[in-house]
């Protein structure tokens, strides 16, 4: 499985629970859709270090890399 | 960082049950004590006793857990402040706040529904679960404050700081029986729910620390021992306190609710231990960041669970509110496992499409 569909899996079940089905638009605001909140940040990213083994630098947690799962897998991509 | 604020959730929401579960023990030992003893209550002659001082202990030092939650909530604010929208609009929170209401709202229908009656004012209504409206008016402030988080946040804090302690010295004062002028005015409308009825440090301070990180971690690290310490010192400190406020007070026992200076201190120094400290060696660790992930959900189910187990043995078996080594734990374990048992009953079953609405 892509990074791409990884992180949609994640979000929608455990994020989104009980949206199982749902298709996110991989250009879709998860913060101004409301998907990530302050437990959903830190659940993202714990998830993004253990699936990717990347290690997210406190610096690089800012809107501009975790703003939809694009820029997510961008970020990721860039970390590997 | 963002696994140790998911660690200190985890713990934050550990202690949650705790509290509940302690205050109903010290409400068994003096208010229900003719239910396994025969005696008139409210009964005191178990205060001072080891069962009195050990939920007395628990209670007190389980205290870091709101200013912990609020502490992560103001990390994300500044998460949020970090990207294009610089100030946090309105906009930008609202989504959040739209998510909050609706577990709220139905957990507080699921109270008075326990307590069949409906709430007589709305302190009744907001104080049990006082967590989110007081977060729902911190995300609506964030426009203001962030900017001056950002302008100057050592002015930023001190306010906060002083604001904070302004309005403890007044309860504290009213709680040892000194009378302050306006103080009864001050008291009234400062209720916890409001935020800055009884802890507006903390929120501000996770905001600061998360536009700050690496430089707030530097010196969090560098002083790590001397939190711990502080920690430690501080933490007894808020006991004695309580125990010599107790014994001013003019009533027989000053409850389970007072809060002393030494609490604030030991509160900091235990939330900037934690957040430094170096969790993966703790051995439960992936527990508590995996409860961390599930909080809200406890929260706002552990006290529908706890309430009604303690109804239980009130009602069918009595004699376990004498016997606090199986009392206090029950309804810990209530308070706690209960709703996480529900959480995964309701994420493996068709109601699973109601998850979100009613665990947040």
């Amino acid at each position: 499985m892509d990074i791409e569909s990884n992180l949609e899996q994640f979000i929608v079940d455990e994020l989104l629970v009980g949206s199982k089905g749902m298709k996110l638009d991989y250009d879709q605001s998860l913060i101004s859709s409301g998907v990530i909140d302050s437990l959903a940040i830190l659940r993202l990213i714990t998830f993004i270090e253990q699936k990717f083994g990347v290690t997210v630098e406190d610096e690089d947690v800012v809107p501009d890399n975790f703003e939809t799962i694009n820029i997510i897998t961008n970020y990721v991509k860039a970390k590997m | 960082v963002t696994r140790r604020l998911l660690f200190l959730s985890g713990l934050a929401i550990f202690a949650i049950p705790i509290q509940h579960a302690s205050a109903y023990g010290l409400q068994a030992l003096f208010e229900w004590t003719d239910r396994y003893m025969d005696v008139a209550v409210p009964n005191y002659d178990l205060l001072g006793s080891p069962t009195y001082y050990v939920l007395t202990v628990l209670r007190q030092l389980s205290v870091f857990s709101v200013p912990g939650f609020l502490v992560i909530s103001g990390y994300f604010l500044a998460f949020m402040a970090r990207g294009k929208d610089q100030n946090v609009s309105l906009g930008s929170v609202m989504p959040r706040i739209r998510t909050l209401i609706p577990p709220f709202i139905v957990w507080t229908v699921i109270r008075f529904g326990l307590l069949r009656r409906l709430p007589t004012d709305i302190g009744e209504l907001l104080d049990p679960y006082h967590f989110i409206p007081l977060l729902i008016q911190f995300y609506l402030l964030a426009p203001l404050i962030v900017p001056l988080a950002r302008r100057n946040w050592k002015l930023f804090l001190t306010f906060f700081a002083v604001l904070q302690l302004s309005i403890e010295a007044v309860r504290y004062l009213n709680q040892l029986g000194v009378a302050v002028p306006g103080g009864e005015f001050v008291l009234a409308v400062s209720p916890r729910w409001l935020f800055y009825g009884q802890q507006p440090f903390w929120l501000p301070f996770g905001l600061v620390f998360g536009l700050h990180t690496n430089q707030f971690i530097e010196f969090m690290k560098r002083n790590k021992s001397r939190f711990l310490a502080g920690t430690m010192v501080f933490g007894l400190l808020s006991l004695v306190e309580y125990f010599v406020a107790d014994s001013i007070n003019p009533a027989v026992w000053i409850g389970p609710t007072f809060s002393g200076f030494s609490r604030n201190l030991y509160i900091g120094c235990a939330l900037m231990f934690l957040l430094v400290l170096d969790e993966t060696k703790f051995r439960f660790s992936k527990n508590f960041v995996e409860w961390g992930s599930r909080s809200l959900g406890i929260y706002l189910a552990n006290i529908p669970f706890i309430f009604v187990v303690a109804v239980f043995l009130y009602r069918f078996l009595p004699w376990t509110l004498g016997v606090q080594l199986i009392y206090v734990p029950a309804l810990f374990t209530a308070g706690f496992f209960g709703p996480l048992l529900l959480m995964w009953a309701v994420r493996n079953s068709p109601m699973r499409r109601f998850y979100r609405l009613v665990f947040g």
